[in-house]
């Protein structure tokens, strides 16, 4: 048995890799699936482009994993048409180098005559020099991380929600169980092995290994604007900054991101000034992108890992290497059979997860190979036509939809878009909040409703501009003078 | 060229609508100009005078709130009569007399919140009591049961929850809008009439409805509802677009047209002392009163780095977060071009429940300035309130 710390990207990567190399694992989260960074990404499959010049290792890696996960996880790939755009100096300077480093990484590019790229993006700066078709893609994390997790359940696997590991057990220097927590209770699980893959929270798993390493985080902030005004996936050419790319997500496209050093694995409180800096950098690809109707901002922190090269150093953080590192604590001095995945992308989970388990292989002295990258991750089952009434309009959401689920609110949000469209939840919250009732009570749904209504205010508050603004004031009226929502408890 | 009136309003909502009508009233002329609906489509239609304390908690008695502020109650009771003698030249019903206090209405999660001046088709009581929830098939703004809890819950009285069917030729997409078209017709009254009965107890009980029992018919259906079943029907108000607010906008709106009130549809961009400028490059000369509303209602912009902008007057009157998205504003009534209703800041309708009473008030100072020439500069109520109770 192999515990593992952290249901995103990586712990589940790793567990379904455990499992298919037929070693039994339980994934212990202490929120729910995709609660940390690998839920708050851009949802970009990187083909490793944005990476050629300043961190060659990342670059082929993601190229390599963009073509595995086509194959195994077409589910949760989109494919749409991926550019690199010049658009000043800047880019044109950095031409040559980017080039001269696609090839060495083997990653196909393609220049594209500019008016046959300005007439399928109507919105690109008309002063773009020159663009080129990279093979970038559109990663979609939540139902990633759902195949991920249907996959792992179906092979026997376990995964824990709102659990937390409070300690690790050894015996003789080498672990034997851990200690976990869930919703007040305790209990005991029994393992030959541990592997932290807490992201940006991992360096505080580490003292419980008997090691210490040194987190170099940082928060990245992305806006999300309405109706996809733009269908493809545009990257700024130039060195790897901030605001550079727009990912088109479902009915939205997101752009992002900054890049600010954190001290904490919780994303910071969003700020209306680092939006409209964002905003001023999307600017150089799309001028007219101040008056998009932006829906909301959301952050989330980077988990990167200061390895002793660069430790202290006063490198553009944006060029501390975006490979990732698998620590063997055992071999480090601390406790044998506890290992730590730290850093990489979404793009590069598999093969994170691949490096990890051959290292637990090597310490449970039973070698067999990983099959991850041959074994398509299957559908669970295929949600039919959705049907019955429809509780959120946005989004299209049907209280069938929602009855499958069988989870709160906010599994409804990740799951099936509840609440995650223009309206941002001011026409379908209270109706979500009066099928909870019937389930949980009164007061519990309640609880759910008004803080899901905060989650939605926390990210849309610092874009609340222009027409955003006015679904916002909508939503105040909505909230106060028609549902009266909070009651009597004053306002 | 374009219309020349004495007044030009800027703006469809319930301040410009109220601005128009006291124009007619005086026997001036009045074009309205817009180019969207206002707000009032998307509201019951109860006009709120002030329904909480500054600590948040409910307000009984909104006169006793507002003491001598705004020319106290004699001149508040005035401007409320004003709307009620509205009302029924509309013909919206409403109870006889000016209330003397605040009363309850039901909102769509069951809560009980205050208000002040409602039709009497709305749901209101003067204190928690019993009453059945009729649910409609497919109307998810109102689930009944769930309802029923949250009431239970907060006012300590138990109530009762039941369910209609679906009527021939309903469809699941069926929202509050397509039930009060069917209720206006007489299929739709019959089958509602003999559903009821059916599935009700003979108690005296009152009737809580959705707000759907028709939208020019409501009043008639109503009486027979009561008469019918032998007890007191009324509606909840529900969401956007609101049943309600669409009554009062139809019959107002063609209340006004009758008085000769010239709508025109348009965008304005700028306005001096006596016209007004559209987008399309037409003029329209007579002196401007601004009701274009607050963001909700596009009178204000919310820029990017958080200043709040009048684009017609140019100014900027705020900004975020300092400010709060509902009570940002202009902080005077009268300048150069009054401006009314949500355009007026310091006043909270989302906080304190005084929507009502910021058109009411606003609307009196405008047509005072414009009526009797261009007057003094006065403070917003905000101001006026907020340094007269530091005094107390
Ligand atoms: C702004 C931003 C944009 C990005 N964009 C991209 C992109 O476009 N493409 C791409 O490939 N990559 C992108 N990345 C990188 C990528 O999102 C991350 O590398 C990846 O999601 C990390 O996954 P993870 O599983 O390691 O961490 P996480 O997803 O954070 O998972 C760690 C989990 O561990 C849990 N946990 C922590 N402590 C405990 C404990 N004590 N007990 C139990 N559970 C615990 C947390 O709740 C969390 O769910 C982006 C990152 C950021 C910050
Ligand atoms: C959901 C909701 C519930 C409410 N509930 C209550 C309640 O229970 N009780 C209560 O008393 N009040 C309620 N209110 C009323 C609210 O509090 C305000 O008092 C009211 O909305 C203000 O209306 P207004 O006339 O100032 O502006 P609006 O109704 O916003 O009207 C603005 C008008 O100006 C026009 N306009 C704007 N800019 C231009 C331009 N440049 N050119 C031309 N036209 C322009 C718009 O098209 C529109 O017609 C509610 C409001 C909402 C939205």
């Amino acid at each position: 048995m192999v515990v593992v710390i952290g249901g995103g990207a990586s712990g589940l990567g790793v567990a379904w890799d455990l499992l298919l190399r037929g070693i039994p694992t339980t994934v212990v989260e202490q929120g729910d699936v995709g609660g940390g960074t690998s839920g708050r990404f851009h949802g970009l499959l990187h083909s490793g482009a944005r990476y050629v010049v300043v961190d060659p290792v990342s670059a082929r890696h993601c190229i390599a994993e963009n073509a595995i996960l086509r194959v195994i996880a077409a589910a949760a790939i989109k494919a749409v048409p991926s550019y690199f755009v010049s658009v000043d100096d800047d880019g044109d300077r950095y031409l040559s180098p980017w080039l001269d480093g696609m090839n060495a990484a083997g990653i196909g590019v393609r220049e594209v005559p500019l008016g046959q790229v300005i007439s399928a993006i109507p919105d690109l700066n008309r002063q773009a020099r020159r663009a080129f078709s990279v093979p970038d893609a559109v990663l979609e994390g939540f139902t990633l991380l759902r195949l991920l997790r249907d996959n792992i359940t179906q092979r026997g696997g376990t995964v824990l929600t709102h659990s937390q590991v409070t300690q690790v057990h050894q015996v003789g220097g080498v672990v034997s169980g851990v200690t976990v927590s869930s919703r007040g209770a305790e209990r005991l699980i029994v393992c030959d092995a541990v592997v932290n893959a807490a992201g940006p929270g991992a360096g505080q798993i580490v003292p419980m290994f008997g090691d210490q390493i040194e987190m170099q985080l940082s928060a990245g902030m992305m806006l999300v604007f309405a109706n996809r005004r733009v269908g493809h996936i545009v990257n700024r050419l130039g060195p790897p900054g901030d605001g550079d790319i727009l990912v088109p997500h479902g009915r939205t496209a997101i752009l992002g991101t900054t890049d600010i050093p954190h001290g904490s694995p919780q994303p910071p409180v969003l700020q209306r000034q680092e939006a409209v800096y964002l905003l001023e950098q999307g600017e150089r690809l799309f001028p007219g992108i101040a008056s998009w109707r932006a829906l909301r901002a959301f952050s989330g922190v980077r988990p990167l890992f200061s390895t002793d090269s660069n430790e202290g150093a006063s490198v553009r953080r944006r060029i501390v290497t975006r490979d990732f590192t698998v620590l063997d604590h055992g071999m480090r001095g601390g406790v044998k059979g506890a290992f730590t995945i730290i850093g990489g992308k979404w793009t590069t989970y598999r093969l994170m997860a691949e490096r990890t388990v051959d290292a637990v292989c090597r310490h449970l002295d039973s070698w067999v190979p990983s099959r991850t990258a041959v074994t398509p991750l299957t559908e669970a089952s295929s949600q039919g036509d959705p049907v019955g009434a429809i509780v959120c309009e946005c989004e299209g959401v049907t209280l069938d939809t929602l009855h499958a689920l069988n989870g709160d609110m906010d599994t409804w949000r990740t799951r099936a878009w509840f609440a995650m469209g223009p309206c941002q939840g001011a026409i379908c919250l209270h109706r979500g909040a009066a099928i909870r009732q019937s389930i949980v009570g009164v007061q519990a749904a309640m609880q759910e409703f008004l803080a899901l209504r905060r989650e939605r205010w926390r990210g849309v508050e610092p874009v609340a501009w222009g027409d955003n603004a006015r679904e916002w004031a909508l939503t105040e009226a909505l909230r106060h003078q028609t549902l009266a929502e909070e009651g009597m408890n004053g306002r | 060229m374009g219309a020349n009136t004495d007044v030009i309003v800027v703006g469809r909502g319930p301040a410009g609508l109220l601005m128009a009508t006291l124009v007619v009233q005086h026997s001036g002329t009045v074009t309205i100009v817009a180019d969207g609906q206002g707000t009032l489509p998307l509201w019951g239609g109860q006009w709120d005078f002030r329904n909480y304390a500054d600590d948040g908690r409910p307000l009984v008695d909104p006169y006793q709130w507002w003491g001598d502020l705004l020319g106290g109650e004699l001149a508040w009771r005035t401007r409320w009569s004003r709307v009620a003698t509205l009302w029924h030249e509309l013909g919206v019903l409403e109870s006889p007399d000016i209330p003397n206090r605040n009363r309850w209405i039901l909102s769509p999660l069951g809560h009980l919140r205050p208000t002040y001046l409602a039709p009497r088709w709305q749901w209101c009581q003067d204190q928690p009591g019993q009453f059945i929830l009729i649910g409609f098939p497919g109307l998810a703004d109102f689930s009944v049961q769930a309802m029923a809890r949250v009431y239970e819950a907060t006012s300590g009285v138990g109530v009762q929850a039941v369910h209609l069917p679906t009527p021939p030729g309903w469809r699941p997409h069926w929202t509050a809008i397509n039930w009060a078209w069917y209720l206006d017709s007489r299929a739709g009254q019959e089958w509602l009439i003999g559903e009821v009965d059916r599935i009700i107890d003979a108690s005296p009980t009152p009737l809580a409805f959705p707000q759907v029992l028709g939208v020019d018919g409501v009043e008639a259906l109503r009486e027979r509802l009561m008469q019918h079943l032998g007890r007191v029907v009324g509606e909840v108000a529900l969401p956007p677009p609101s049943v309600g607010g669409l009554r009062i906008t139809r019959r107002w709106e063609r209340w006004l047209k009758h008085r000769g009130v010239q709508f025109v549809t348009g965008h304005v961009t700028g306005v001096t002392r006596d016209s007004a400028k559209l987008a399309n490059g037409r003029q329209l000369s007579g002196s401007p009163v601004l009701a274009s509303g607050g963001i909700l209602g596009g009178g204000l912009y919310a820029e990017p780095a958080g200043n709040i902008r009048d684009p017609i007057l140019g100014t900027i009157v705020g900004s975020l977060p300092q400010d709060r998205i509902g009570s940002v504003g202009h902080r005077q009534v009268r300048s150069t071009v009054p401006v009314i209703g949500r355009m007026v800041g310091g006043w909270d309708p989302d906080r304190h429940g005084d929507g009502g009473a910021l058109t009411l008030w606003t609307v009196d100072e405008a047509f005072d300035a414009i009526w009797t020439g261009l007057g003094t500069t006065e403070a917003a109520p905000g101001v006026v309130r907020s340094q007269s109770l530091r005094v107390k």
